[in-house]
């Protein structure tokens, strides 16, 4: 465990790289919503914002990335992995507007 | 607070307009999918004053008001009425305004957020056209998109009042607050607005102290100017009201279908009727996420900005809602109120729009061209999101059947003409409107036909005379089980003793409309004509399509019964009125049992009213009955059988873990033997619905198989084991045993449907799990038999208790046409009656003579002649079929039943709502063979023009593969309004076989299942008792005053009105009354302190107003016995308070009587001995109203004057 947790420090793009193929793999292959995998990703995401010191407009970007994608799923009559989509929109948003909240609080630049 | 400008009013206005363009220029009132505002002046003055009253006078039976926070939206009604607006125009102008109005809110919260004058007209438009306010404008919930324009007005002031550190901002928000609350779930709606803008108002610990301080200040106003509804909703001890779990019912859960993470992203899928989603063109489903994607936009350019923050923790209320589940919702306090989780999509939807004017906002003020473009293109496409409002969806056609809009109709003027007749009626009686319910169905005018076609009955609701029935056994309380029977009975054109029913419940007339269907089909024309047969109810005036009858055998509204009766069974009321010397003037008690086993108060009161009944009615039960119940029972099971989700593969470790982790759920419930079934028959489900995934796969289906048999068995032997003390006992195993049938039958179908699914390749291997399957179910079937109810077509066998040792007469009544008995065995000293070649007619009680009973438990069997096979060997002819007598060979070849495989015949003799066994023997190699009844019915009919349909009522599939006769067995039941029906036989073959199948000895018998009853009239006891005199007058819906003249002897006071503890009976002119009551300490405190409030109120309400008296006679019945003054609808006088100084009589005697209504049985010694007395009866909880009105009254006026001084002030003094 200890050897894997220095091997995913040293080479930090394995937590992206990982959670990349987690969202991917929940989105189209898993046919049932685990709520243990879906809690396992968004701590990997959390993970990942922290090791590569992303903003929170990232988190927010994706959600939109998603928010995007959903309607065409729905056009190509793929309603299931649409539903995940947005599932996973609202994941994105919330860690974004947590992130975002954090930020400006550090920063103090709210209006 | 920036004034808009003309300009923007009147664009709001046109925009409505051209909305609701379809309704608003069309002739007649607007009616929504399932709610209608009252349209004539009659109609509004009634809904004003019902209003003021904690118990409502408006539906048949009368029930509890426990929501009453619609007063201030029918003090509004009341005030137009006054200035004579009503019909179509305050209608329609309503609806304009609940338009117009939330845009203008919305434009003033954009302005006042900073935005500019254009983009915050924008912002309002783009308000009024989302999906939420199509759906709820559709169903013609104003109330709702009232309550949501009130909310950015609320949101202004409540953001000054911690800005400026104004109280009175504080003010003018709890003030707007509580009068959004005509809509009850803006009682968490607001909250939620005001909590989350926390984040946005508290940026020091001094800001947190005066958000606070506000929010306590809008909490208390909203708490005083709702004391009029909080009061006797939460201290009237309306359980049942509160705590019914309401989110979990069918209603409430139906909106759930169409909640989804898409939907909610989307603000979509507000009403489970779909309007604006079905009518949005599939084309533009991408502009659909226009409207999350914009807002949530805002999170990048708007960062700085903590409004934004506030407003997206707004946007996500639903989503976390929708994953907590409707199981956490009911558990909320006051679920009730709160109800589904759809109607939140209002909040994502107005965080949606404000996010979106401010974003927009950004865009055209940046100095950017690029974004200008932008924010241009973004408002032209959100307002072509808006495509199903401006093509005019509001009242468009349907998609889909359930997704009702707007309409417009015109009553016919025969409505108008009725409600006046009924008017000058000056007796307080009932009446009514035929069919019973509260939606109609018209025959002439399609748009209002249908499952979700119909309208709201307002003339029914709001008639003069009230008649309407409500929707739900909820809101009718103890008038529920008698008014849902009356209405199947009705529904099922059975109208004997129809009047004197009636007149146990004050009902003097019966309105019946001929262009107005009844449920399954029947037309209005037919109600007539079967009502016009009636002696005693006779045609009182009629116009064209409107009859009005009037109910000859007629009861007041309070009356006091000359014959007690008392019967066993609590289904017997319908049965009673029809005895042959039932008398008018009853009173009829009915035992519960269920009741009795769970109260000792109950046992107590059966046996008071036992020792005074001069009359008893012992329905007998027949043990082995085939009734409605089972196959309804039957039914719900079989529809709320869950197919669980499945994920791990038969013989898989998940799998193998799965049952381990079942073992041990079944194991924590042993003890509870309803449950395990419950439990074992979901594990029994899981494996079918493994099967449904993996019946390709051999190996899984064998382990499926044996899991899934061992389940049922086990199931049969926890049943087998039950010990059964008690009749609730039998009646739970009994359910037990349904349930177990029930899911047999429905796995059995399952399995068939899984291996009739295209995919599969039929072989020899799959024929072969077939046969392993079906020689499965008939094991089990086997079973299962053993533990149903035996019937027996021809020796029935009843069970009675008699309560009183005496001779009672033996009565029979069956349905249908003349039966024959042959004779009836007593078994307690084995005595058989003969009774060969004894008829009785179609629904009479037939007498077959007097014996003498000892008290205690009898059984009885009845013998039926040798009943009619209703079907011959007629068999209609089919290709290759082989006819000979007495059975049916067939030779198919293809797997679907082809015409030439196929027989049927005419039943002789069938009619409706009865109950046939069917029975046949059959073999059949290579394939199986399916039977099923056709029935004809009429489907449409307008004069002379008749569309009949052929339903199938029961389909089955047999298959064996047996060389040996085999026998089947079923009974199925008949549909209402039936023309006949005919039997058919198929055959169907195995994949690459021919198949040979035959049937022989179809017998189909009507099954005869004559109710027996015993009656004994002691008439020892009648006329020993001089009644006394009572004149009676209605003060208010809740207050009748009784003047009793002559009370010598006990007598029973029946008030037919809905039971409810909350009536009380007061004693008025005996002054030592109070001296009879002894209490606690506690409760005499409570008893003072309420006589105090009510002497001073009593005092002040003497200064302004002064008391009415009794006034005219208006009726008088039973030679005067009975009489009737002037009612009154006196709200406030100086007597309202009268009885707060007094303590309720006889409540240890407050009965429930004819199975809805009042009785209290008083005795001399109740009056301290006095023959003439005045009685008050009065629904209690109207006092929390009084107390409430008055803090509510105190709390407006204080407020106003608050604000008024401010305003003075200022205007003097700055």
């Amino acid at each position: 465990m200890k050897k894997f947790l220095i091997i995913f420090k040293r080479h930090h793009w394995y937590s992206l790289f990982l959670f990349t193929v987690g969202i991917f793999f929940d989105i189209c292959f898993l046919k049932f919503t685990s709520s243990l995998f879906i809690l396992f990703l968004v701590f990997l995401w959390i993970w990942t914002v922290i090791d590569w010191q992303l903003e929170g407009k990232f988190s927010i970007f994706g959600g939109l990335i998603l928010l995007i994608v959903s309607p065409f799923l729905l056009i190509l009559k793929k309603d299931p992995i649409a539903e995940k989509v947005a599932a996973w929109v609202y994941v994105f948003l919330a860690t974004g507007v947590i992130q975002q909240l954090i930020e400006l609080k550090m920063g103090k630049k709210l209006e | 607070m920036k004034k808009p400008t003309i300009f923007t009013l009147v664009f709001y206005f046109l925009v409505a307009l051209f909305f609701l363009r379809g309704v608003v220029f069309s002739p007649g009132v607007i009616l929504g999918g399932d709610w209608a505002l009252p349209s004539t002046l009659v109609q509004m003055q009634r809904y004003f004053q019902s209003g003021f009253y904690t118990w409502t006078d408006r539906s048949l039976l009368g029930n509890q008001q426990s929501f009453l926070n619609s007063l201030p939206f029918q003090v509004l009604i009341g005030f137009l009425a006054k200035l004579g607006i009503a019909g179509e125009v305050y209608i329609k102008l309503l609806l304009v305004f609940v338009f117009v109005f939330p845009a203008l809110t919305m434009f003033w919260l954009c302005q006042f957020l900073g935005c500019q004058k254009k983009v915050s007209v924008f912002g309002g438009l783009l308000y009024i056209t989302l999906s939420f306010f199509f759906n709820y404008a559709a169903i013609g919930w104003f109330l709702v998109l009232f309550s949501m324009g009130v909310l950015p007005l609320s949101l202004i002031f409540f953001i000054k009042s911690v800005k400026e550190k104004k109280i009175s901002f504080s003010i003018l928000t709890g003030f707007l607050y509580s009068l959004a609350m005509v809509q009850s779930q803006s009682l968490v709606w607001y909250p939620l607005v005001y909590f989350s803008f926390a984040f946005f108002l508290i940026k020091t610990k001094k800001d947190f102290l005066v958000y606070l301080k506000s929010l306590l200040v809008v909490f208390l106003v909203f708490l005083g100017m709702n004391a009029f509804w909080h009061l006797p909703l939460f201290f009237s001890g309306s359980s049942g009201i509160l705590d019914t779990k309401f989110g979990l019912s069918s209603v409430s859960l139906g909106t759930w279908a169409r909640l989804s993470n898409l939907n909610i992203l989307r603000a979509w899928g507000s009403l489970f009727n779909y309007q604006y989603e079905s009518s949005y063109p599939k084309a533009l489903i991408p502009l659909s996420f226009l409207l999350p994607f914009l807002a949530y936009l805002s999170l990048f350019f708007l960062r700085k900005k903590r409004e934004v923050y506030s407003l997206v923790f707004l946007s996500f209320v639903s989503i976390v809602l929708f994953k907590l589940g409707p199981g956490f919702i009911a558990r909320l306090p006051f679920s009730d109120l709160i109800r589904d989780v759809a109607r939140f999509s209002v909040i994502s939807s107005f965080s949606y729009v404000v996010l979106i004017t401010m974003l927009l906002n950004f865009m055209f003020r940046d100095k950017r061209k690029q974004l200008k473009i932008i924010g241009v293109i973004c408002c032209i496409l959100l307002i072509i999101n808006a495509y199903p409002f401006w093509m005019g969806g509001l009242f468009g056609e349907l998609k889909h059947g359930y997704d009702v809009r707007l309409r417009a109709y015109k009553f016919p003027e025969e409505n108008v003409f009725l409600e006046k007749t009924l008017m000058k009626e000056g007796e307080d009686i009932k009446s009514l409107y035929l069919p019973m319910g509260s939606v109609l169905r018209t025959a002439d005018d399609k748009r209002f036909y249908g499952l979700y076609g119909g309208m709201s009955d307002i003339f029914a609701h709001y008639s003069p005379k009230r008649g309407g029935t409500g929707v739900s056994g909820r809101e009718m309380g103890s008038a529920a089980n008698l008014t849902f029977k009356l209405a199947e009975r009705i529904d099922n054109q059975q109208f004997d003793n129809l009047s004197k029913l009636l007149s146990l419940m004050n009902v003097k007339y019966v309105v019946a409309r001929k262009n107005i269907d009844c449920p399954y089909g029947v037309p209005g024309k037919k109600v007539i004509s079967s009502l016009n047969k009636k002696v005693d109810i006779v045609l009182k005036k009629e116009w064209d399509k409107i009859f009005l009858f009037e109910n000859n055998n007629f009861l007041p509204h309070f009356y006091i019964p000359q014959d007690i009766v008392y019967s066993s069974g609590e289904k017997s009321l319908f049965d009673i009125v029809g005895l042959g010397d039932y008398s008018l003037r009853s009173g009829v008690y009915l035992k519960n049992e269920k009741i009795e086993t769970k109260n000792e108060k109950e046992k107590i009161k059966n046996k008071e009213v036992l020792k005074r009944a001069n009359r008893l009615f012992i329905k007998a039960e027949l043990e082995n009955i085939i009734g409605m119940d089972y196959f309804k029972k039957k039914e719900e099971f079989k529809n709320s059988m869950p197919f669980p989700y499945v994920k791990h593969k038969p013989g898989s470790l998940g799998w193998k873990m799965a049952k381990l982790k079942e073992e041990y759920g079944e194991w924590k419930l042993r003890k509870k033997p309803e449950k395990l079934l419950d439990k074992k028959l979901f594990y029994a489900g899981k494996r079918i619905s493994e099967l449904n995934r993996w019946v390709t796969d051999n190996e899984a289906e064998d382990l499926i198989l044996g899991a899934h048999q061992k389940k049922i068995v086990e199931a049969i032997e926890l049943i087998r084991s039950m010990v059964v003390k008690d009749n609730q006992m039998v009646e739970i195993r009994d359910n037990m045993v349904i349930k177990i049938r029930a899911y047999w039958e429905r796995h059995k179908e399952k399995v068939e449907s899984v291996y009739s699914r295209g995919e599969l390749k039929y072989n020899e291997n799959v024929a072969e799990r077939m046969e392993e399957w079906w020689g499965g179910f008939e094991r089990l079937d086997g079973k299962i038999k053993p533990l149903e109810k035996k019937f027996d077509l021809r020796n029935l066998e009843y069970n009675f208790e008699i309560p009183e040792k005496g001779h009672y007469s033996l009565f029979i009544k069956s349905t249908g046409k003349l039966i024959e008995l042959t004779d009836l065995v007593v078994e307690e000293d084995e005595e058989t009656l003969s009774l060969n070649g004894f008829q009785t007619r179609d629904s009479e009680w037939a007498n077959l003579g007097e014996r003498e009973f000892k008290e205690g438990g009898h059984k009885l069997t009845l013998r039926l002649p040798e009943l009619e096979n209703l079907v011959v060997d007629d068999w209609q002819k089919v290709e290759k079929t082989r006819i000979k007598k007495q059975g049916v060979t067939f030779f198919p070849q293809g797997f679907f039943p082809a015409t030439q495989n196929l027989v049927f015949q005419k039943i002789n003799g069938w009619q409706s709502n009865n109950f046939y066994y069917l029975t046949f023997d059959y073999k059949s190699k290579g394939g199986s063979l399916g039977f099923g009844i056709l029935e004809e019915r009429v489907k449409f009919q307008r004069g002379e023009e008749i569309v009949k349909i052929e339903k199938m009522l029961e389909k089955s599939l047999v298959g064996t593969e047996s060389e040996n006769w085999s026998k089947f067995e079923t009974i199925v039941k008949s549909d209402p309004d039936v023309l006949g029906a005919q039997v058919c036989f198929w055959s169907v073959s195995s994949p690459n076989q021919l198949a040979k199948v035959d049937f022989k000895n179809l017998r189909i018998y009507k099954i005869i299942q004559p109710e027996v009853a015993l009656y004994i009239n002691k008439e020892r006891n009648k006329a020993k008792t001089e009644m006394p005199k009572i004149t009676f007058i209605k003060i208010n819906p809740t207050k009748y005053k009784i003047r009793v003249e002559g009370a010598k002897e006990p007598y029973t006071l029946v008030f037919s009105e809905s039971f409810h503890r909350g009536w009380k009976l007061y004693l008025k002119e005996i002054p030592n009354n109070k001296l009879q009551i002894t209490n606690s300490n506690l409760q005499k405190l409570r008893g003072w302190g309420m006589r105090m409030v009510g002497k001073t109120a009593s005092k002040i309400t003497g200064v302004f107003l002064k008391n009415k008296g009794y006034g005219e006679e208006t009726a008088s019945y039973f030679n005067g016995d009975i009489k009737e003054r002037v009612h009154k609808m006196t709200f406030l006088e100086p007597a309202t308070f009268e009885t707060w100084t007094e303590k309720p009589i006889v409540e240890d005697r407050h009965y429930l009587i004819n199975n809805y209504a009042n009785s209290w049985y008083i005795t001399p010694q109740d009056t301290s001995g006095k023959e003439n007395y005045e009685l008050i009866v009065e629904f209690w909880p109207q006092r929390l109203f009084y107390m409430g009105l008055f803090i509510s009254g105190t709390t407006l006026i204080s407020c106003l004057g608050y604000l008024g001084s401010n305003y003075v002030k200022k205007r003097i003094f700055l």
